[in-house]
């Protein structure tokens, strides 16, 4: 990475950003801060930056977003099971752009639609409202307008259903002799209650009633008995959902609008991110100032466009406190593997990227742990069939090309351990066609002599770790401290071979108890002697004490690869039973069809939740163990100026498509 | 011999009793997930994803059950004649993985409920949660890891 510093007339600004943009190679870094805080800078220039405009940019891409989230609410087409961005030829994507004026009047009209769904919403939903309040009502029979004859005042009204009406109506009769109450209805909170009083002692047997909890319920604005007005308004709701339904229909006719308003949003992303970007620069009357970092392989590509644009510019090495963008690159085996780095988070400027050194072991680990080669076809083919047939980028063409390779390890491991979804084959020939066939393992079968895997499982494990202690011993003498390197880490070599040497040795052969036994005392010794050598007086045997205290970490990284066993085995232990449950139903016909069944029912659910299993474990083992021995993280992910486009992948005119 | 057979028995059912723990550990995980689902929809298959594994204890119980089940012919086989103390040695096979089981069941479901709710609010974090409910499931298998080994090496 580099830092480039630019100086440009203010007439090339426009293009030289344009040229970046379609570059794609440069990270533009803010520089408000060298303003805020040098004073010389200040004198200088300002910041250049056009909020407005960002900000009209923005809602106008709102308005475009919102016009497309509409269109696929109520499009029937069924969505693929991968988003992938369309590849388009720049040409021809501006040949789109010049249909402009028309596309955005696509927008408005959908959103017009939109709109008037809205609307329609809305009224239904003040119907369902005055529905659900006419209802209980239906049993009177007046029309609603009559509010008052003559002489007498009519009362629409609820009280709680605690109130009783025997009592109430006394009460009334006590203040008026001319009134007369009846009930309405009545459900669990609530009794809907006519009064209807003389217009002089309204109030009177008003404020009574109030007393006893009476809220008045007024029909304002309705004409007609209540049930006539309740099925007017059903009629309405009914019309109201029909003219939605219409609408709807409607817009989910108009999917040819989208791939133009697509291109529409892609455009104003990329005019938003061309006015924004700006606010990044600083400039005078007639120059700018710009600065961004560059990969170093990019150089060349970026001098030429600044050269076209008759920029100034001068690189620089990052100062040591400066905080660098992160890019990691590997080749086509390991790159995708980076999703898992990426997922941890990105190395420091100054660290290794540990990519390319655990990819291996990711796809040994996880096959080991799903270890049954048949899930491992299904996946393998799965991935591979996916990435065929979508174009897929970035996190998710990492992720899927990674379980590609992981069910390539699988089928390995599969065959070795002589898994094929279980014991399938033999349990089926023998329900089916009644034949004892054998599958051999080429390798052994864990089931049957788990510890051996066991031991193997922490094998491999001393020899991640191993790799693990090796990059941190490689960085320790990159950085000329060499005898980190030997007092932390070969040391550490030395004990753990030599342990393993002294106590598992003799199985293999006697010679090696004796050397191993010195190897470990050896390795100890250094520990001990070196462990405490950052620190002062007594501190320096403490620290040797605890430095070889440490021996218990690396016994728990290493029995923590005993996961390898442990999920192998149950992939391979209940894949059996599925088939075992499968054969309850004994042979012929009916029995074949049993075993098909919980064949698909139960393999299924035991290769969901075992390459969860394998891929959550997997990564365990590189995060806490592998990571834990060197990784230095915490960069921040090289995010240069480009065309950030969502919809449209754009190539250039001559390309041919990928 | 009868005792040898039961004890044997026994003990294939106490290894099934981690399923105990994954059923709670499933359980608070899927209540944090509804949660966290009520503000988006959209994050169903992630906070599966996080539910689910607080459920391998149970798987671990089951095979174990299984291992026992095959190793004393239970299962696919003739009924191996166990003395009471063979019997005795399976059961003891059992109470690694049926204990351990059940009490990181459902300290796994917690911790993958936390990871949930940091689903809710830094959905890009998911990773670093599953693999905090990872951390515990290392103790649930070395439970079984020493289940298996004891069931192996008492010479049935």
């Amino acid at each position: 990475m580099k830092k480039v510093a630019v100086i440009g007339l203010d007439t090339m600004k426009e293009k030289l950003i344009s040229d970046l943009m379609e570059l794609g190679v440069v990270q533009i870094t803010d520089q408000s801060q060298r303003l805020a805080e040098d004073e010389k800078w200040q004198g200088l220039g300002t910041m250049d930056g056009d909020d407005d405009r960002v900000a009209s940019l923005d809602s106008e891409i709102n308005r475009v977003t919102l016009a497309l989230d509409t269109l696929a609410r109520y499009s029937v087409e069924k969505s693929p099971l991968f988003f992938t961005r369309r590849a388009m030829k720049a040409r021809d994507f501006a040949e789109t752009m010049e249909g402009r004026k028309s596309i955005v009047a696509d927008t408005d009209y959908i959103l017009g639609l939109n709109e008037s769904l809205h609307g329609l919403r809305e009224q239904i939903n003040k119907r369902n409202t005055d529905l659900s309040s006419i209802t209980p009502w239906i049993g009177y029979d007046l029309p609603l307008d009559v509010e008052h004859t003559e002489f007498t005042e009519i009362n629409l009204g609820v009280v709680p259903s605690t109130v009783d009406i025997g009592v109430l109506d006394q009460r009334i009769q006590e203040v008026s002799e001319a009134v007369a109450l009846s009930e309405v209805n009545r459900d669990k909170d609530l009794i809907y209650l006519m009064v209807v009083t003389m217009k002089e002692n309204q109030d009177d047997v008003l404020t009574v009633m109030k007393q006893h909890g009476y809220t008045p319920t007024p029909f304002k604005g309705f004409a007609g008995s209540a049930n006539d007005n309740r099925n007017r308004i059903i009629r309405e709701i009914k019309e109201k959902e029909e003219e939605c339904k219409k609408i709807e229909d409607e817009i989910s006719t108009l999917s040819r609008m989208r791939p133009g308003i697509e291109c529409l949003h892609d455009e104003l992303i990329m005019e938003r991110d061309h006015v924004k970007i700006k606010s990044n620069l600083l400039k005078t009357k007639r120059t700018f100032n710009l600065e961004g970092w560059v990969p170093e392989h990019c150089e060349e590509a970026v001098n030429k466009v600044l050269e076209a644009s008759e920029c100034c510019y001068e690189y620089r090495d990052p100062d040591d406190e400066e905080e660098v963008p992160v890019m990691i690159q590997n080749n086509s085996f390991n790159s995708p593997f980076e999703a898992i780095t990426e997922m941890y988070s990105l190395p420091d400027y100054h660290g290794v990227d540990p990519t390319k050194y655990f990819g291996i072991f990711y796809a040994i680990f996880f096959g080991m742990m799903l270890s049954d080669a048949g899930y491992g076809i299904v996946i393998a083919v799965a991935c591979f069939i996916i990435l065929k047939k979508f174009a897929l980028e970035g996190m998710s063409y990492k992720m899927i090309k990674m379980f590609f390779y992981c069910g390539l390890a699988t089928i390995f491991w599969g065959a070795m351990f002589g898994g094929w979804f279980g014991n399938f084959f033999q349990t089926a020939a023998k329900i089916m066609f009644n034949k004892d066939i054998t599958i051999s393992p080429i390798w052994f079968d864990p089931i049957a002599d788990p510890t051996r895997l066991l031991i193997w499982s922490l094998i491999f494990g001393v020899v991640h770790l191993f790799v693990g202690m090796g990059i941190k011993a490689g960085m320790d003498i990159k950085r000329g401290h060499w005898l980190d390197a030997v007092f932390d880490v070969f040391s550490w070599y030395m004990i753990i071979l030599g342990a393993a040497m002294w106590l598992a040795g003799g199985s293999i052969s006697q010679a090696l108890v004796t050397p191993g036994k010195y190897m470990t005392i050896a390795g100890a010794l250094i520990v001990l002697l070196t462990g405490g050598r950052d620190r002062k007086g007594i501190g320096k045997v403490i620290g040797g004490l605890s430095s070889l205290y440490g021996v218990t970490g690396y016994i728990s990284d290493i029995l923590s690869y005993a996961r390898l066993l442990a999920l192998g085995l149950a992939t391979g232990v209940i894949a059996n039973v599925v088939n075992t449950l499968g054969s309850v139903a004994g042979g012929g016909l009916v029995g074949s069809i049993v075993l098909m069944v919980v064949f698909v029912v139960g393999h299924t659910f035991n290769m969901a939740i075992n390459t969860l299993g394998a891929f959550v474990h997997s990564s365990r083992l590189q995060y806490i163990e592998f990571f834990g021995k060197f990784y230095e993280d915490g960069g921040e992910e090289f995010v240069p100026f480009r065309k950030n486009t969502k919809y449209v992948r754009l190539t250039s005119g001559t390309d041919e498509d990928k | 011999m009868t005792t040898g057979i039961v004890m044997a028995l026994l003990g294939a059912a106490l290894a099934s009793l981690a399923g105990i723990g994954s059923a709670i550990g499933v359980g608070i995980a899927g209540q944090a997930a509804a949660g966290v689902l009520a503000e988006d929809p959209k994050k169903f298959g992630k906070t599966l994803i996080l539910q689910a594994i607080p459920g391998t204890q149970g798987i671990y119980g089951l095979l174990m059950t299984f291992l026992i089940l095959i190793r004393i012919g239970v299962l696919g086989g003739n009924m191996v004649d166990l003395t009471p103390e063979q019997g005795w040695y399976v059961f003891a096979s059992a109470i690694p993985i049926g204990l351990i089981g059940i009490w990181s069941g459902i300290a796994q479901g917690k911790t993958a409920a936390s990871g949930i709710m940091l689903l809710g609010k830094r959905p890009d974090q998911l990773a670093k949660g599953i693999i905090y409910a990872a951390m515990v499931e290392t103790y649930a298998i070395f439970g079984l890891l020493v289940s298996i080994l004891i069931l192996f090496n008492i010479g049935l």
